[in-house]
C-alpha cells in the first residue's frame, strides 16, 4: 500500500502560516509578500477571510465550517474552492500542511 | 578639496566638502549628515568585507552594494566609487574610482540619501512630484516612463517642483507630506527640447552630460500628497484616460517601483511593504494613459490635474 503524501491537504490536515511572509489587509482584500522568493500575492475577499482565520493554525474542516456559516455556497463547491486555494498557498510557500 | 558648505535637501541639512546641486542651507545649521571627500580608490577596488544587506543591479551596467562593515556602512558603486558611512549615520566619506570624481556629487543628491534615509527607517518613494498650492502629485514608474518629462511640463504650466527622483514622505495622521528635493530636473536626451519652455538662465548641464533645469526651490510648508500617478505614455492615444487602482493593485504597483531595492534582509523589506500598504490606503493611485509628444496638447496639465481631482489654481496651458 503506498504511503500517504504528508503534504496532501485533507479535511483533518492542520494548516499554519509559514514565518517567511508578511501580509496586510487592504479593504476586503489582502496582500502578501513571500520573503524567500520576493513575490507578491493578492487574495480576494474570501481568500482574505481564510488568511485571516489562519492567524492561528486551523484544521481544514474548521475552516470549511466557518466559510459555510458565512457564505451561501454548496458544501462540495466550498470545499473544492478551499482546497484549491490552500494548494496554491502551499505551492507559493505561504502555508505549511501538517498531517493529522 | 573645497571648504564644506551646508545644503538643504529632502528636509535635511547636508554639510558637504563636495559641491552639490542643491539649495544652500544656513551655515549655522546643524548638519544631519556631514560628507567628506576621501582619497580616490584604485581601479581594482572591490566592496569591503562585511554582511551584504543589499545588492542592486540597475540593468545598465551600473549597480550598488550595501554592506554592513565592522565600522559602519559601505555603499559601493562598481562604476563610480564608494561612500562609507559611520555606524551612527552622521558622517560619510566619498571615494571616487579613477576618473569618476565628477559623478560622485550626483550620487550624493540621489542614490546615497535614498539608501541613507532607508537605513534611518524613513519613508521614501522613487518619484518625481509637483505641487499646486499645498497639494502635491507624484509620478512613479520605471525609468523612461515619463516621470521627469511630466514634472517638467507641469512646472512650465505653473506647478512647483517638489522633487525629481527621490521623494521623502512624512506621515502626519492619515496624510503624507512631501519634503522638497533639489530643485533640479534632469531631462532625458529625447526631452531636452522641453528646456526651451523655461528661461535660458535656468538651463544647465549635469556632470554626466544630461540637460538639467534649475527651478527655484519652494520655501512654503510641506505639501500634502494628494495623488500618485503611474504614467503610461502613448503616441497613439488621443485622449487622456485615467483609472483609479484598487487598494491591492495600488500597493502592488508601489512595491514594483521602489527607489532602493535588492534587499537581502527582511526588516527593510517589511518596512517597505508596510509603507506601501499604508500609502495605498491613504493616497489614491491612478494609472493614466497620456497622449505623448512632442508636441504635447496645450491643455494636458489642466486635464491631468483635473483627472486626479486637484484644483488648478495658477495652472495655465502649455506654450
Amino acid at each position: 500500500m503506498p504511503e500517504a503524501d504528508p503534504t496532501e491537504i485533507r479535511d483533518d490536515s492542520t494548516i499554519a502560516l509559514t514565518p517567511r511572509q508578511i501580509s496586510c489587509g487592504l479593504g476586503a482584500e489582502a496582500a502578501i509578500l513571500q520573503l524567500e522568493s520576493g513575490k507578491y500575492y493578492s487574495l480576494n475577499p474570501v481568500g482574505a477571510r481564510v488568511w485571516q482565520l489562519l492567524a492561528s493554525p486551523q484544521k481544514v474542516s474548521a475552516l470549511l465550517a466557518v466559510l459555510l456559516g458565512e457564505y451561501e455556497v454548496p458544501a462540495d463547491r466550498c470545499r473544492a474552492d478551499l482546497l484549491a486555494l490552500l494548494q496554491k498557498l502551499h505551492a507559493a510557500g505561504l502555508i505549511e500542511v501538517r498531517p493529522a | 578639496m573645497s571648504s564644506p558648505s551646508n545644503y538643504r535637501l529632502y528636509g535635511l541639512c547636508i554639510r558637504s566638502e563636495l559641491p552639490l546641486t542643491a539649495p544652500a542651507a544656513a551655515e549655522t545649521a546643524a548638519p544631519d549628515l556631514t560628507v567628506l571627500e576621501g582619497e580616490d580608490l584604485p581601479a581594482s577596488a572591490a566592496p569591503p568585507p562585511g554582511e551584504v544587506w543589499a545588492a542592486a543591479d540597475f540593468g545598465n551596467g551600473f549597480g550598488v552594494q550595501l554592506t554592513r562593515t565592522a565600522v559602519g556602512w559601505s555603499l559601493f558603486y562598481p562604476q563610480t566609487g564608494e561612500v562609507r558611512l559611520t555606524a551612527d549615520l552622521r558622517h560619510a566619506t566619498a571615494h571616487a574610482l579613477p576618473g569618476k570624481a565628477a559623478i560622485l556629487p550626483l550620487l550624493l543628491i540621489g542614490s546615497v540619501p535614498a539608501w541613507w534615509l532607508n537605513l534611518r527607517g524613513e519613508s521614501i518613494l522613487h518619484a518625481s512630484a509637483v505641487a499646486i498650492g499645498n497639494e502635491a502629485l507624484a509620478f512613479i514608474g520605471a525609468s523612461g516612463m515619463g516621470k521627469s518629462t511630466l514634472a517638467t511640463l507641469l512646472c512650465s504650466a505653473g506647478a512647483g517642483l517638489v522633487t525629481d527622483d527621490v521623494l521623502r514622505l512624512k506621515a502626519e495622521g492619515d496624510n503624507f507630506l512631501c519634503h522638497w528635493g533639489t530643485g533640479e530636473l534632469r531631462l532625458r536626451p529625447n526631452a531636452t527640447a522641453l528646456a526651451e519652455l523655461f528661461p535660458p538662465a535656468q538651463a544647465s548641464r549635469s556632470s554626466d552630460g544630461r540637460s538639467t533645469l534649475l527651478l527655484a526651490p519652494s520655501e512654503t510648508a510641506l505639501p500634502r500628497l494628494r495623488a500618485i500617478l503611474i504614467p503610461q505614455p502613448s503616441r497613439e492615444q488621443r485622449e487622456l484616460a485615467a483609472e483609479r487602482l484598487t487598494l491591492v493593485q495600488a500597493a502592488f504597483r508601489l512595491n514594483g517601483y521602489p527607489r532602493v531595492y535588492g534587499w537581502q534582509r527582511d526588516e527593510p523589506r517589511r518596512r517597505q511593504f508596510e509603507l506601501f500598504a499604508r500609502l495605498a490606503e491613504s493616497v489614491p493611485v491612478f494609472r493614466m494613459s497620456i497622449p505623448w509628444g512632442p508636441p504635447f496638447a496645450s491643455d494636458l496639465p489642466g486635464q491631468l490635474f483635473s483627472a486626479v481631482g486637484m484644483t488648478l489654481g495658477e495652472i495655465h496651458p502649455l506654450r
